[in-house]
């Protein structure tokens, strides 16, 4: 079963246990013990601990960049990063002789004074001291405690191993086995697993009884429970014509649209969907993806369509450069843009590449960012081949930086039909807009008045500061009293200009120049460089500076403050002209091009995002809530037109170079061109033509030459048919990934599915009409030997048993309970957090940066990561959610109290029904029996009566009987009308309590009936969560 | 390839014989050993106790590399970067220049308000703040040369609970849950208490989610989510889980080889037993009057150090404590001294409890926040309001038990504190010293995820061996 393949997993991934092996302590136990004149083998811990802090950090810090696996270089063929490395030495001999400093080769080239051999480090000489640490080290001995590296094979070697490995091998139709004595089938998967169970001397299970089957199917399918009648239906043709039978289910299931939903799920993992981008580089903005639905949504379009999968590969990597027949398909390479932006640039550049290649390659391609692949056939090339893929597509609308995040980038695929709904958008997004300019202008605009104002204050502070060109120092900024942001903008603005001639500014460029206490002595001599040079900067400017007879720099900035105060003087009067049209702009040019410093977007004193955060900081909750709503309204409105979550090449595109170490400040001159990964491309890959290269990149992987594209995508489809993959890792089909056993079975159904029109939907019914797919899982004629042969049932001797993952439970819960809500499609509902939410749960809104603690207790994969294969485990707290958690009470509660429910006659009958309700079947008279024990045992003894109430009533009956025989004895009347008087005082007593008691229990949960604890006894059952 | 292949056949052959274990044959063990379900630690029943007999279970405790020093961790995560200057790291030379600008830090310097004095015999130097918790100077361990990568704080408490500042990578106690397993008996093996740890900081990202951190509740309510079921009182409950138990069974007939079909239904006996565990763990009123009286019940830090040492008796393997609200940007005098008062008392409290129930030793107690603060004021900052800037490039850590060398300063920061100068340690070396501590290697506890062994200290950390006792 499942789990199986779970601890398989976690052994494969523990480096933890002793039987588990890392690749290092495997090479290691092949490798005989260290030599015993190694001289590393009786170190004394001081020699240990000054090789630790005194050689080793030298190593790193001077000789590793070019002679180290790490770095990806061994100069001279010489790498320093074991002692292995230097004992062996490189193209000149062995780098150091322990005990022998003088001699040894590396203390010859670190002196610098030795003619025979290079200087190192080449480019700065070792201090003294550090030579001497490295002297005194080799002279001792040279311990070394470094955990020699595992011998990485070279890459040509791993491209050598990788013409021989198994996932790289064209793909070829296997003959088909023939019949033997374990199948007749004529299903050629049957006879794939035949011959190997033959093999064995083991045999098939018998076919799974209808009932059992059809379940499976519609799990497997559907992820919900058959009906009764369904059941009932199935069996009967099933006895009819099973074959027949089988086949119409299976058509009828994949025509059903549950089905989408079910397998877009399964694509979910892998495609690590989330509703939020996440990452801190968002942090304090809004990173929802309200349009992450849309690329659902594709995803349980495609299913129900049974798009070809290499459309399907097509699209999700490169559908904006397609001609779609659905407009609505442009959302297909969400599969891109939903991943999480976490980290740095180049980290998600290499999300994104290593997304790619596991997803459809089964390639582990990331790990050659920072040097070549340790183990498989990617060279370090490769992936800066694809780099300049990625890097040259745009994710559109997920830009981190931005603070409103702008998913107007993102292409209307969908317009609200409804008109209505249509126009509250609207009037909601410019209500929203006015909302929050009306708030930001309160705050903005005086201080743009106050800061243009200020502008001779900010020219004289840049005038004393600006003369040694590094901008301004902290201590200017504090000194100034001035706005930080806006004193920063002029800065730039003067730096920008240094670098290109701008008329206005260049004489400030010039003379800001000069060193204050030679400004007058210099001042001649800057103005003839100014008026000789080949760009004339704007004369009247400088005659009117030459003519104020400047004596410092601070005397220009008044010159320019004067101009400024002009300009904004001469543009007021303009505005303030009653017109029809509003001014663009001043007549006199110079004061124009004063004024647009002043007033441009962009310019220092007028608004930009950035000063408008500086100015309301970051605790302005008012505006942080304007600007949610804002984004509410225009991406989340139900009446916004719905966008495609997409992505689109970059206006530039371009190759990448290699980053040495994945460092993106040692990149290399030459470029890589964009281009497939070489294992795969042929000996000279073609470089990309179309764009970015999305669109090469895709065709390069449906290509039906491609070895590695249907064989992962057909292993993936057999892991959700039986609880386990044939290949057990499903994104990793590389070298350390060894051949499966049913490797002639793998390639056979990779060809037939391409041969199928790379069918989904011809490969499910391939799969379930089979005989292996059928046959039962808990029966078999020797069930203790093949158990025995293969407990692992890598043979396939059985059907494996499989627990429902959380979803198809969710759902099944809600189906039986019949509070499911069908809709297809649409926004993401809050699942999670809303137990009153009646939706699929493939329609959870998922926020990957904080995940839902259900979802991990029931082993949901964390979706900031793409995930093949999901972990099974048994844990309490998935328990404590089935007692406990009100989604579960609620639904029980609803059937328990529906009409249907309530209409049946109120005996064992009702347990008959749930029965069939939810487990599709006929309880036992002892399962009946069971579930009565929780139903209120029937009371029949007399109702509690309180004791006085009883004296009372005696007493007058007692007294009455004394009463009519003596009417006339007064003191017997009395004494009668006493007794009625304290029964009437006890009876609003008693009301009263009662009334208490009732506005004592409001509030607390009304208590669960016998029917709510049998119906929630059925879905806890493992009957309810297990498929046979 | 040769040795993978090698490495393949190696782990084919181990999971055989690893799961050849059938179903009759555990049934058989429980049986020969004498042991009914309920004799075994509750532990190794808690999740899938079938699994857990063949050795694999996901949780099942397990051996380190090498003897441990410490068996279980708990964490004080003094969240908002509590200032170093005022705490740990005594700076007469910036007391002296208090007022006086500071060019590169572009500044006023800020001597620090408080007096630092040796305490113990071993005369480590500590701030006044520290008045009980000084008292166990001798045992407790101050690493002042901290650094981290990133002065913000989002970015530095993930590099301190993940050891990667940005990407989702699994937390420290879900590295050392999956290299240990669990000892609790119905306990989650992995706690956050208090606010703030939720999410990345707690997160087992791509190890299985079985190692997550899970987040109890100290001060009100439900201690974990689905704990108590309000429609169902608990003997009524019991009788449902009986029913539910004899359903099971008679299902069982039908798949009598399932393994997990028995683990399922163990695992509603253990959820049943957990509803009442994991209040009770919480139920601080049955502790004796003198612990109370230790610990102040009225704040809620120490009502989770409290909580946390019961969890840490019962098995649970590593606890974080949250403890917000130490980013002093403003009105530093005044706020630390009410928040250090808080922190002095739980602490001193937590390590004399410790001793007292002779857990310290073999308990790793780890005081530490995502970074340091500024020598110089905060800008803008005056009197009464001044306050400290976030700093990653010096700040220090307080550690205690568990193999932890007392009495002792590790490194040190420059003459104004600003930093670290001398023996520098950065958060990864603090996670390669605590996984030493806790048994490991940590450059051999890895996962093999994505085509590559991951580990905590990805490709950096060093051992810090002069803090080890």
């Amino acid at each position: 079963m499942n789990l199986n393949k779970t601890f398989i997993t976690l052994l494969r991934n523990c480096g933890i246990l002793g039987f588990a092996l890392t690749c290092d302590t495997v090479l290691h136990a092949q490798e005989p013990s260290p030599k015993p004149d190694t001289p590393s083998a009786n170190a004394s811990p001081e020699d240990v601990e000054f090789f630790e802090a005194e050689v080793l950090p030298l190593l790193q810090k001077k000789c590793y960049s070019c002679h180290s696996h790490d770095a990806g270089k061994s100069k001279g063929g010489l790498v320093v990063d074991s002692q292995t490395g230097l004992l062996t030495g490189g193209e000149s001999g062995a780098a150091i002789d322990p005990g022998k400093a003088d001699s040894s080769l590396l203390i010859r080239a670190i002196r610098w004074d030795d003619n025979e051999v290079s200087p190192m480090p080449p480019e700065e000489q070792l201090s003294a001291a550090e030579v001497e640490i490295f002297t005194r080290w080799i002279n001792r001995g040279a311990v070394d405690s470094r955990q020699p590296t595992a011998a990485i094979a070279p890459m040509q070697e791993i491209q050598e191993q990788a013409k021989t490995h198994w996932s790289f091998q064209p793909l070829q139709k296997p003959a088909v086995p023939a019949a033997n004595q374990v199948t007749k089938s004529n299903n050629a998967l049957d006879r794939f697993i035949g011959e190997k169970l033959a093999a064995q001397q083991l045999l098939f299970a018998p076919q799974a009884d209808a009932a059992t089957l059809i379940r499976r199917a519609y799990f497997d399918l559907v992820g919900l429970p058959p009906s009764v009648d369904d059941v009932k239906r199935f069996e009967k043709a099933f006895d009819e014509n099973p074959e027949k039978a089988m086949q119409e289910l299976v058509d009828q299931l994949l025509e059903s649209p549950q089905y989408g939903e079910r397998w877009a799920r399964h694509w979910m993992d892998v495609a690590r969907y989330s509703d939020v981008s996440g990452g801190l580089r968002n942090q304090g903005r809004d990173d929802r993806l309200p349009f992450a639905f849309t690329y659902r949504d594709y995803l349980i379009r495609a299913f129900n369509s049974d798009k070809p999968y290499n459309r399907f590969v097509m699209e999700q990597i490169a559908a904006d450069q397609l001609s779609l027949d659905d407009k609505r398909d442009l959302a297909a390479t969400g599969f891109l843009a939903i991943g999480s932006v976490a980290g740095t640039e180049e980290e998600r550049i290499a999300e994104r590449i290593d997304t790619v290649m596991q997803t459809f390659q089964g390639l582990t391609v990331g790990c050659a960012r920072c040097h070549d692949h340790k183990f498989d056939p990617i060279p370090t090339e490769d992936y800066y081949a694809l780099r300049g893929v990625i890097a040259s597509t745009t994710e559109l609308g997920t830009g981190p930086r931005a603070e409103r995040v702008d998913h107007e980038l993102c292409p209307i695929i969908e317009e609200c039909s409804d008109p209505e709904l249509r126009k509250a958008y609207e009037e909601d997004v410019a209500k929203a807009e006015k909302e929050l300019r009306d708030y930001e202008d309160k705050v903005w605009l005086p201080k743009e008045e106050k800061w243009r104002k200020e502008t001779p204050q900010y020219l004289d502070v840049l005038a004393m500061t600006q003369k040694e060109r590094g901008g301004l120092s902290a201590t200017d900024y504090a000194r100034s009293r001035l706005d930080r942001s806006v004193l920063g903008a002029w800065s730039q603005l003067l730096q920008r200009a240094g670098r290109r001639f701008d008329p206005i500014l260049e004489p400030w460029i010039a003379f800001s120049r000069l060193p204050a206490e030679r400004f007058e002595e210099q001042f001649q001599r800057t103005l003839g460089k100014l008026n000789d040079g080949a760009k004339q900067p704007n004369a009247e400017l400088l005659k009117t500076i030459v003519d104020s007879q400047p004596k410092s720099m601070r005397d220009v900035a008044k010159v320019y403050s004067d101009y400024f105060a002009k300009a904004d003087a001469a543009w007021q009067a303009e505005l303030s002209k009653e017109t029809d049209k509003t001014p663009k702009e001043l007549s006199d040019p110079t004061l124009e091009a004063f004024r647009k410093i002043l007033y441009q977007p962009g310019m220092p004193p007028a608004r930009a995002e950035n000063k408008v955060r500086d100015a309301f900081g970051n605790n302005d909750r008012k505006r942080s809530d304007l600007v949610k709503k804002l984004q509410d309204a225009k991406f989340h409105h139900p009446g916004a037109p719905i966008r495609a979550l997409s992505v689109a090449d970059s206006d530039t595109i371009a190759d990448s170079p290699v980053f040495v170490r994945g460092e993106p400040d040692q990149a290399t001159k030459e470029r890589v061109p964009r281009r497939f990964v070489a294992i795969l491309a042929g000996a000279q890959p073609q470089p990309f033509k179309n764009g970015s290269g999305r669109l090469d990149w895709a065709e390069a992987m449906v290509d039906p030459s491609n070895p590695l594209t249907a064989r992962v995508i057909v292993n993936r489809v057999w892991q959700y048919h039986f609880g386990k993959p044939l290949v057990g890792s499903t994104g990793d089909f590389g070298l350390q990934t060894p051949q499966p056993v049913q490797a002639p079975l793998l390639d056979w159904l990779a060809v037939t599915f391409m041969e199928d029109g790379w069918s989904i939907k011809q490969l499910h019914r391939r799969i379930m009409l089979s005989q292996v797919w059928q046959q039962s899982s808990t029966e078999h004629p020797t069930f203790a030997t093949a158990m025995d042969k293969d407990p692992e049932n890598t043979l396939l001797w059985r059907q494996n048993v499989r627990r429902m993952e959380f979803e198809p439970l969710r759902d099944s819960i809600l189906a039986v309970t019949g509070n499911l809500d069908k809709t297809i499609a649409g926004r993401s509902v809050p699942l999670y957090s809303d137990a009153n939410v009646n939706r699929r749960t493939v329609y959870a809104l998922v926020d990957r940066t904080n995940i839902p603690t259900v979802m991990s207790t029931f082993d949901v994969p964390n979706p900031n990561l793409t995930q093949g294969e999901r972990f099974v485990s048994t844990v309490s707290p998935q328990a404590l959610f089935l007692m406990n958690n009100s989604f579960v009470l609620n639904n029980v509660r609803k059937l328990a109290r529906s009409e249907e429910f309530k209409s049946l006659p109120e005996d064992s009958s009702r347990i008959q029904w749930l029965y069939r309700r939810i487990l599709q079947r006929d309880a036992s008279s002892h399962e009946t029996e069971l579930l009565s024990r929780l139903l209120p045992v029937p009371k029949n003894e007399p109702a509690v009566i309180d004791p006085r109430e009883a004296e009372l009533a005696a007493q007058i009956q007692a007294a009455d009987e004394a009463y009519q025989a003596n009417p006339d004895n007064k003191a017997a009347k009395r004494r009668l009308e006493q007794l009625r008087k304290a029964e009437k005082a006890l009876l609003v007593a008693k009301e009263r309590k009662q009334k208490q008691a009732k506005e004592r229990a409001r509030g607390v949960s009304e208590p669960a009936d016998g029917w709510e604890k049998i119906i929630q006894t059925i879905l806890m059952s493992n009957e309810f969560v297990y498929v046979l | 390839m040769q040795p993978t292949q090698h490495q393949g056949r190696v782990l084919r052959d181990t999971k055989l014989c690893n799961s050849q274990m059938t179903l009759a044959s555990r049934r058989d063990f429980l049986t020969r050993s004498g042991l009914g379900i309920g004799g075994l630690s509750l532990a190794y029943l808690l999740q899938s106790p079938s699994q857990l007999l063949a050795g694999d279970h996901p949780l099942a405790p397990k051996a380190a590399h090498f003897t441990p020093k410490a068996k279980r961790v708990i964490h004080v995560f003094l969240s908002g970067g509590p200032s170093h200057l005022d705490l740990f790291d005594p700076k007469p030379e910036l007391v002296k220049h208090d007022g006086k600008p500071h060019e590169e830090m572009r500044g006023v310097l800020f001597g620090s308000p408080f007096k630092f004095k040796p305490y113990g015999d071993s005369g480590l130097e500590l701030s006044e703040l520290w008045e009980r918790t000084s008292v166990h100077a001798d045992d407790l361990c101050v690493i002042r040369s901290m650094k981290t990568d990133v002065p913000a704080h989002q970015a530095a408490s993930r590099m301190l609970a993940t050891g990667h500042s940005q990407l989702s990578r699994p937390s420290y106690g879900s590295w050392i849950t999956y290299g240990l397993g669990s000892e609790a008996d119905d306990l989650p093996a992995f706690v956050v208490l208090g606010r703030g740890g939720q999410g990345q900081l707690s997160s087992s990202s791509f190890l299985p989610p079985v190692y997550q951190g899970t987040t109890l509740n100290v001060d009100r309510g439900d201690v974990m989510a689905d704990l108590r079921n309000p429609m169902i009182s608990a003997p009524d409950q019991k009788h449902q889980l009986d029913v539910l138990a004899s359903l099971n069974q008679e299902f069982l007939k039908k798949a009598p080889h399932e393994a997990e079909l028995e683990a399922r239904i163990q695992s509603f006996e253990l959820a049943y037993q957990m509803q009442s565990a994991a209040p009770e763990a919480f139920d601080l009123d049955s502790e004796s009057a003198e612990t109370l009286k230790m610990y102040d019940l009225e704040d809620s830090l120490s009502r989770s150090m409290l909580a946390a040492r019961r969890l840490l008796q019962r098995g649970v393997r590593v606890v974080q404590v949250f403890d917000g609200g130490w980013d002093h940007h403003q009105g530093l005098e005044t706020r630390m001294r009410a928040k250090a008062g808080s922190l002095d008392r739980g602490l001193a409290a937590l390590l004399h409890d410790l001793k007292a129930n002779g857990m310290l030793e073999d308990t790793l107690v780890i005081v530490a926040g995502e970074f340091g603060r500024t020598p110089v004021r905060q800008a803008g900052s005056v009197g009464e309001g001044m306050g400290r800037d976030h700093n990653h490039r010096g700040f220090s850590v307080m550690l205690a038990g568990g193999g932890i060398r007392g009495g002792y300063a590790h490194g040190s920061t420059d003459d104004f504190g600003r930093s670290a100068v001398d023996r520098e340690v950065h958060v990864h070396d603090l996670h390669a010293t605590m996984l030493h501590l806790l048994g490991f290697d940590h450059q051999k506890l890895t996962y093999h995820f994505s085509g590559r062994d991951y580990r905590l200290t990805d490709i950096h950390g060093r051992l810090v061996k002069e803090i080890l006792a």
